[in-house]
């Protein structure tokens, strides 16, 4: 016996667990007026068509701006429901990667290190990633956890629902909408359509140029509920 | 659907394994009745035939592992830490025991996995590459890596 079986040798299934097993699979043997097959098969249609809708449905997004805009849905599991490029840059880069069904996490890094992507990341480019999400916290602890995030610096927002009801109003992805109601709320004169043909670092560049001064519109402008989150 | 008897023989038969399993890969014994209950469930629903018992065996090792890994894919579940896995089991065991289970519960699932499967099961590198749907190539270099680390961390001869 090597070292490893002797110390597995203590691990092992308790009487009581096996006790539990033997009754749960016994009343599933039992019998019944109904055919055991016909309620499997209705009951694996029930939790199949529900499961399908859970999967399918997206409750969060992660907007990936860099001048290639991608927004990843993903659903409860946290898992890539849907990829939507927002430009040609983006169209280029997510046409060439499968990532649906994929957890985000491995998404995002398959995202960041493909070469398509790395092309646009040289030359001072910087990388931003926005979430709308209820589960935010936990998503931008893994987000920053994420080799490509890391590696490239990336910079950090969140969004709420209205904002990204309002990008995907004006063709935009939802980083990049949250990026042009900040630098609006600085230069008044910029418009979406302005944004459309600009990069997240022209934009980025921008706000920072604006920053400190005092050069809002009128009060009361509202964005349609869109809100700009914070940095991190 | 498999008999009673046939049920209630593979559960003496192979309820160790399983648990053993669930323990290399961090799962609480909470954690692990969930686990029986989907490998038993499916044994006892199988329609396929068992050629001999080492065919048997190898059915449940590789339904235990997939089981264990769609169990972690749900979100609501933490993740558990090695210690907390082996407090569970550390009660009579010899701290010489203790002390490599914990180096081997500490190593990535992949390392874990082939050290279980070789050196408790036995299974040479092809026939786990044939459990875990890997080349037998890629076995060999987690078993190289796992035998580095094992050797770092507590000496002794891994062959």
């Amino acid at each position: 016996m090597n070292p490893l079986q002797r110390s597995l040798s203590h691990v092992t299934a308790r009487e009581e667990s096996k006790e539990r097993l033997r009754e749960s699979l016994s009343a599933r043997q039992g019998g019944r007026s109904r055919p055991l097959a016909a309620t499997l098969a209705c009951l694996l249609l029930m939790l199949g068509v529900g499961f399908w809708q859970l999967w399918r449905t997206p409750v969060s997004y992660i907007s990936i701006d860099i001048n290639p805009s991608i927004e990843l849905a993903l659903n409860r599991l946290d898992r890539v429901v849907a990829v939507t490029a927002y430009n040609e840059d983006g169209a280029a880069v997510a046409q060439g990667l499968s990532l649906e069904n994929r957890p985000y996490q491995q998404a995002m890094d398959a995202l960041l290190a493909d070469e398509v992507l790395q092309s646009y990341l040289g030359e001072g480019a910087r990388l931003y990633v926005t979430v709308v999400s209820e589960r935010e916290d936990r998503l931008r602890q893994g987000i920053q956890g994420c080799y490509g995030y890391r590696d490239h610096h990336g910079q950090y927002y969140q969004a709420d629902r209205a904002c990204l009801t309002e990008a995907h109003e004006n063709g935009l992805s939802v980083g990049k909408y949250r990026a042009y109601l900040e630098l609006s709320s600085y230069d008044a004169t910029v418009t979406v359509e302005d944004c459309h043909s600009m990069t997240m670092g022209e934009i980025e560049e921008q706000i920072r140029a604006c920053g400190g001064h005092q050069n809002r519109n009128g009060a009361g402008s509202s964005f349609g509920g869109g809100h700009h989150g914070r940095h991190h | 659907m498999r008999t009673e008897r046939e049920v209630n023989e593979a559960i003496d038969r192979y309820a160790d394994l399983v648990r053993r399993i669930c323990f290399v890969r961090l799962k609480t014994r909470e954690d692990s009745e969930d686990v029986f209950q989907t490998v038993f469930l499916k044994y006892l629903l199988y329609r396929g035939e068992f050629f001999s018992p080492e065919h048997e065996k190898a059915w449940f090792v590789r339904v235990t592992l997939n089981a264990c890994k769609d169990w972690l894919r749900s979100l609501s579940r933490r993740q558990t830490l090695p210690l907390e896995v082996l407090a569970e089991e550390a009660a009579g065991m010899e701290t010489e025991d203790r002390d490599l289970l914990a180096v081997v519960l500490s190593l990535p699932e992949k390392y874990r996995d082939v050290i279980y499967l070789h050196y408790y099961e036995g299974y040479s590198a092809v026939e786990i590459g044939k459990l875990l749907g890997r080349s037998e190539n890629t076995v060999y270099t987690w078993l190289s890596r796992a035998r580095a680390a094992l050797k770092d961390k507590l000496g002794g001869d891994w062959p």
